[in-house]
């Protein structure tokens, strides 16, 4: 690897979403010689299979404050970035239960109070936003015209231009195999590619999702992170309005997500009650399911025709699975180490696209400065010992349709 | 009218493929319709529509080639027949022979199959069994119409159009471009888990141990050799032609 060099101020393995956007906001804050080494290509990790669903909408306030700072990227990425990242204000669409209709209220005024355009919408106003979809089972209805969708990929590359143009070096099929610390292991001194290159510097941050996992164990640190496989089917809906906006059907534990160029209408599900998880060692060497198995596309089509009973010309396009990066709480790492010069920016566990632009930031802040500097987030619920410490993230007022972190 | 489809279950050759000492490792790959088999089906179906009738779908392979057939039955498929077998190796020649003993006591006035299954790609089990139940076959074929008892058919013959008639009852084997095959709607699909399939062991059948003797054997099972990566010649023209001429000469030895 000539064009690599020798010796870097910061090194970041990984160039899905959070490490592209933690490499472009460093460099904006002045940071020289990044590298990004990248074992796959750029967005070939979960970014490439993510669904790219927008919302304000969490029960946790501080994901919400991320979502809601980092929606004005979305929005003028062209600005921002200097290249247009898909996005599409369709809205977004939320539906509960019964049971869950307070707690959705409770949120609601909760996501208002943090500058999330939201409210609540009534049976009649749903029908006008998607006629088919038949209301009677559901307790009660949230909408933000803001939300929608965005492409993962565009975003992904977007971010790794803006670096590349800030000076960054981006290096792609190239992997790290190990990460390098002092004789003692206390401190990080370099890292190794998979082409025995050797890199020397001060710090690293490890944006591999799941592969974090197998880094970090290398070097002494467990990083409680695995894969957990998630089953999506693409279907055209027949007879459907166009425009319909992006769907949170926790009635249902399902999503569904429009395209907006096809009108083919993306479902993914959102139970979690009875996950399947891959090891990370299996997910490292691409040893896992990469379709969906019929029990989970009966499941889907089952929930949809509950929720579309008219729509009888839906058709099945395609189905495929693939894996999110996931933590025992469902939320992310980003933090130090024992190991000093080592951080972490992993494990978003299938809910990290909408809140890349704050990520990028906090990470930076992280390094820079030791703490967070964006408003009203704190980045003590990140820390790797909070199992231990047995001190978790909690929302005020969670769904209790599922064990469900990614709302 | 009745219609006849003979299918198979392949693994999806669109994911990534290993082989591992010489068999090709079936974890964590997708099973699908062999691709062929869905213009037989929708080719079936198509006919049914057209001028009544039954399509009856049969294929010969694991319990989990069920989903092949349950696909097409949510294709508009009306019956289905698995016809079970694990563990005896059969090639194309014994597979055609229990193919036959299943077909020979339906009611059929056409039988159609995919061309080639994407996995084997032999192209024989259709053949045979029209030579097995002395009826007429055309291979690849892009059209077929039916009238009464007469068959026009056009088969793609290596890039010419051959434009064939004959009679029924006959075996036609379907070639990419004879129809767009219809995506199953959700009902359908979920209907389709409902409709009888009838399971049959090979022993059921009317089939001699000779018959179930395979002619040929795989030795081996390899990947094809991986591409190189392409090269951009850089200059004006005149140089670039010198540079491609130099490489066809003295790397590649073409010429
Ligand atoms: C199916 C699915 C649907 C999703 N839907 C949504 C959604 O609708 N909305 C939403 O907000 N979020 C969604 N997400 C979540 C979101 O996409 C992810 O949280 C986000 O993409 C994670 O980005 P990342 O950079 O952390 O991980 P990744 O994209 O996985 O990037 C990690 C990179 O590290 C590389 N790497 C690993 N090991 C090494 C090594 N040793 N050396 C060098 N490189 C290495 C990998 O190749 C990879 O490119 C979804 C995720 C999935 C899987």
């Amino acid at each position: 690897m000539s064009n690599l060099p020798q010796t870097a101020d910061v090194v970041i393995i990984g160039a899905g979403l959070m490490g592209a956007s933690t490499a472009y906001e460093l460099a904006k804050r002045n940071v020289k010689n990044i590298v990004v080494l990248e074992k796959n290509a750029i967005g070939s990790g979960a970014t490439g299979q993510s669904s790219g669903v927008l919302r304000g909408h969490y029960s946790y306030e501080l994901l919400t404050r991320m979502a809601v700072q980092s929606l004005e990227t979305f929005q003028h990425s062209n600005e921002i970035l200097g290249s247009g990242v898909g996005y599409q204000p369709v809205g977004y669409l939320f539906g509960v239960d019964h049971v869950n209709i307070e707690n959705l209220k409770k949120n609601v005024e909760m996501q208002k109070r943090n500058g999330v355009n939201t409210g609540l919408v009534t049976m009649d106003e749903v029908k006008e936003i998607w006629p088919e979809l038949d209301t009677d089972h559901f307790g009660a209805f949230a909408f933000e015209p803001q939300g929608g969708y965005g492409d993962p990929v565009l975003t992904n590359q977007a971010y790794a231009d803006a670096a590349r143009a800030l000076g960054v070096i981006i290096k792609q099929h190239c992997g790290v195999k190990r990460i390098i610390t002092s004789e003692d292991g206390s401190a990080i001194v370099g890292v190794e590619t998979t082409n025995n290159h050797i890199i020397s510097t001060p710090r690293v941050i490890v944006a591999a999702g799941i592969g974090a996992h197998h880094l970090m164990k290398n070097v002494g640190v467990n990083v409680p992170i695995k894969g957990q496989r998630a089953q999506l089917i693409y279907i055209s809906p027949g007879g459907s309005k166009k425009n319909v906006p992006s769907f949170g059907d926790f009635m249902h534990d399902q999503y569904i997500k429009p395209e907006v160029s096809s009108g083919h209408l993306l479902l993914g599900n959102a139970d979690h009650a009875d996950p399947q998880y891959i090891d990370p060692a299996d997910y490292d060497a691409d040893k896992y399911l990469k379709h969906a198995t019929e029990k989970a596309i009966e499941k889907a089509i089952m929930k949809f025709i509950n929720c579309f009973p008219s729509l009888e010309n839906a058709k099945l396009l395609a189905s495929y699975s693939a894996a999110y990066e996931i933590t025992p709480d469902g939320i992310p790492f980003i933090c130090g180490t024992p190991i000093e010069g080592a951080y972490l920016c992993t494990g978003f566990s299938g809910h990290g696209f909408k809140i890349t632009p704050c990520v990028g930031k906090l990470t930076a802040d992280l390094i820079l400065e030791g703490e967070s500097k964006q408003e009203g987030i704190d980045l003590a619920p990140f820390r790797l010992t909070r199992f231990e410490e047995n001190d978790l993230l909690k929302p005020a007022h969670p769904y209790t349709t599922t064990v469900n972190s990614h709302v | 009218m009745n219609m006849v489809v003979i299918m198979k279950q392949t693994f999806d050759t669109e994911e990534k493929i290993t082989i591992e000492n010489g068999q090709i490792v079936k974890d964590n790959v997708g099973s699908i319709m062999n691709p062929y088999d869905e213009y037989a089906v929708e080719e079936a179906v198509k006919l049914k529509e057209e001028h009544g009738g039954e399509v009856t779908v049969i294929t010969v392979g694991p319990p989990e080639a069920e989903s092949a057939l349950r696909t097409a039955l949510a294709m508009g498929a009306d019956k289905a027949v698995l016809i079970e077998n694990e563990d005896q190796p059969l090639d194309e020649y014994s597979i055609a022979k229990v193919l036959t003993a299943a077909i020979n006591n339906r009611e059929y006035d056409i039988i159609l199959g995919g061309n080639m299954s994407v996995d084997n790609g032999a192209s024989q089990v259709g053949p045979r069994i029209a030579e097995e139940l002395e009826i007429p076959h055309v291979a690849t074929i892009t059209k077929l119409e039916i009238d009464g008892e007469s068959v026009k058919a056009e088969r793609d013959a290596e890039g010419d159009v051959e434009i064939i008639e004959s009679t029924l009852p006959i075996l036609v084997t379907a070639q990419q471009g004879l129809n767009e095959p219809r995506y199953p709607s959700l009902p359908g699909i979920m209907k389709a888990k409902k409709k009888s399939l009838e399971r049959l062991a090979i022993e059921d059948l009317n089939v001699t141990e000779d018959d179930l003797q395979s002619k040929s054997k795989a030795v081996d099972h390899y990947l094809p050799p991986a591409k190189a990566t392409g090269r951009i010649l850089e200059g004006g023209l005149p140089a670039q032609v010198e540079e491609l001429v130099h490489i066809l000469h003295e790397e590649t030895k073409i010429v």
